[in-house]
């Protein structure tokens, strides 16, 4: 579904745009790098995509903006394929790790050039107001600036593109704290201004969580979780108490972890606990503790950790 | 949305790649007189050394083909832009830059004839060459309009070959690769590629022949290009 409005100028702001893709694959040869994966982004909306190393999270964002061709399965943008679609490819913009936007040989002021002769969405005037917030030397090559001015340069690119689906895939790696703050309120401002579909990638998961108004855990080229931020916090709950007690309370619970020292036991559980269950727990001495977004994850991608599931796992 | 926007690729190349190659044919021609005027003081001119030299640009051809489909080509992707619509106006681009390009190769000949003239030097050509005389203007034009198209498509498409998916396509490129470079140098008689002189003696197609040939040519390579880009992935640079 696309969604046009027209502001008071007159002028049309990007549009938001819903991503479907369904049982995507991709294989690098006799790598499986995504299987089998399904998942819907209504437009409008943030997301965090987070995974461990090699969990596919480079690849599913490939896909999505058409940098690779998907092995099988289906990627749809406003309801039509990206792949050599250029309808649908000038409407997303990925920037990634690598900050790769421009030519190595490039000074940044052509690079900012070729994309405004590339993006019809581009915004010259608001790329040369990040290129002074973010402190990005116009002159220098690309191939002279610093890993964080390189991920600044990419930010600035992704951000002034306007388009209507953005990613940005670890796109802050070696940008300083306040740069990355600088980040934070750019985005946060370009989405509330004009509403867009935003998929963020990365490691730094505390950091950028207050982004994220929905979060996708990929682990191993398949989709573990898709949630709501406030959801997904709300199901993971740390359960502390004697051994005994815990054991009775988490029967039948979908338990990701568990930590024992001496009688005490800490299990992590993944589920809606109702009022019934915090009452039981109280009155059997057990401490719950609400879950870090970032210690949910790992739990949730720990191949190490004996997964309980009685429900078919969480999504 | 314009249709002007329907050819930014173009639109770029033309704005930015074609001053800057044509600009390099300034430093050229001056570099190549002060040659000969070396070549005065220590002996005698008695051949056109912009003869002898120009031919050397088909090999820059050859790493701007490159070049296009290894840098320019994931930039575009980067951007929005899609394989195909780099494809038709990147290679409209070469078509376009290789003639200007031929132009100002052809319009060199005739400058150097002027100097030499004046200098009372002797102005002799390569007997090889489809053209004779430094004043055949469109028919030099012409030998190195298809001499750099034929030889930029063939940098594109090892270029894409070594990039790709998989790169025993560009060991595999080697060949029409080859083919093609021989059919330049037989069509235009612009030879200087080892060996081949001596495969193939002083033949030479003629002047219909050998342009249509190399036409055909160009398609087959442009073939050989969409068939390696159509589907080339962009990867993450980790520079």
């Amino acid at each position: 579904m696309t969604r046009a409005r027209v502001d008071a100028e007159g002028t049309v702001p990007p549009v938001t745009v819903d991503v479907e893709v369904r049982q995507l694959r991709l294989s690098y040869g006799r790598t499986v790098a995504l299987d089998d994966l399904s998942l819907s982004l209504p437009g409008g909306r943030v997301y965090g995509l987070l995974g461990r190393n090699g969990a596919g999270k480079t690849s599913l964002l490939s896909v999505l903006a058409g940098f690779r061709r998907a092995s099988a399965g289906e990627v749809l943008v406003s309801g039509e394929p990206v792949f050599e679609n250029s309808r649908i490819t000038r409407q997303v913009c990925l920037i990634r790790e690598s900050g790769d936007v421009g030519d190595g040989d490039d000074r940044v002021k052509e690079t900012l050039d070729i994309a405004r002769h590339l993006r019809p969405s581009w915004d010259a005037e608001y790329a040369r107001r990040l290129v002074d917030r973010f402190g990005v030397p116009l002159d220098r090559k690309v191939k002279d600036l610093s890993r964080g001015q390189r991920s600044a340069l990419g930010i600035v690119v992704g951000l002034a593109s306007r388009t209507p689906l953005l990613m940005f895939d670890e796109a802050h790696l070696g940008l300083d704290a306040p740069s990355r703050e600088a980040f934070q309120e750019e985005l946060i401002a370009e989405v509330g201004a004009s509403p867009r579909t935003v998929v963020v990638s990365t490691h730094l998961i505390e950091e950028q969580a207050p982004l994220f108004e929905e979060v996708l855990i990929l682990d191993r080229g398949r989709l573990v979780v898709q949630e709501e931020t406030d959801t997904l916090l709300a199901r993971g709950t740390t359960v502390t108490g004697h051994a005994a007690a815990v054991e009775t309370f988490t029967a039948g619970m979908t338990t990701l972890g568990e930590r024992r020292l001496g009688r005490t036991v800490e299990v992590t559980v993944f589920g809606d606990l109702d009022d019934a269950d915090r009452v039981r727990a109280g009155q059997a001495g057990l401490d719950l503790t609400p879950m870090a977004l970032q210690d949910l994850f790992i739990h949730l991608t720990d191949p190490d950790v004996h997964r309980t599931d009685p429900d078919g796992g969480p999504r | 949305m314009s249709r002007f926007r329907h050819w930014a690729v173009a639109r770029l190349l033309f704005s930015t790649h074609l001053p800057f190659l044509v600009l390099l044919w300034v430093p050229v021609a001056v570099l190549l007189t002060a040659a000969a005027g070396v070549v005065a003081v220590v002996g005698t001119v008695n051949h056109s050394v912009w003869d002898i030299a120009v031919p050397i640009l088909r090999w820059f051809a050859l790493g701007y083909g490159a070049y296009l489909t290894t840098r320019m080509l994931p930039l575009c992707i980067a951007h929005g832009r899609t394989r195909r619509e780099f494809m038709i106006q990147s290679s409209c681009f070469v078509a376009a830059l290789t003639g200007v390009l031929g132009a100002l190769l052809a319009l060199g000949y005739l400058l150097e004839k002027g100097v030499y003239g004046l200098a009372g030097w002797r102005q002799q050509l390569a007997d090889e060459r489809l053209f004779d005389a430094p004043d055949q203007f469109w028919l030099i034009a012409l030998c190195y309009w298809v001499l750099l198209l034929l030889w930029t498509t063939v940098g594109a498409f090892l270029g894409a070959g070594f990039t790709g998916a998989d790169e025993g396509w560009g060991v595999i490129a080697l060949l029409p690769a080859v083919v093609l470079a021989i059919l330049a140098s037989v069509a235009t008689g612009i030879n200087g590629l080892p060996f081949v002189s001596r495969l193939l003696g002083e033949s030479s197609l003629g002047l219909p022949i050998g342009m249509l040939s190399c036409l055909a040519g160009y398609a087959v390579g442009l073939a050989i290009t969409w068939g390696l880009v159509r589907e080339i992935p962009v990867r993450t640079r980790t520079s």
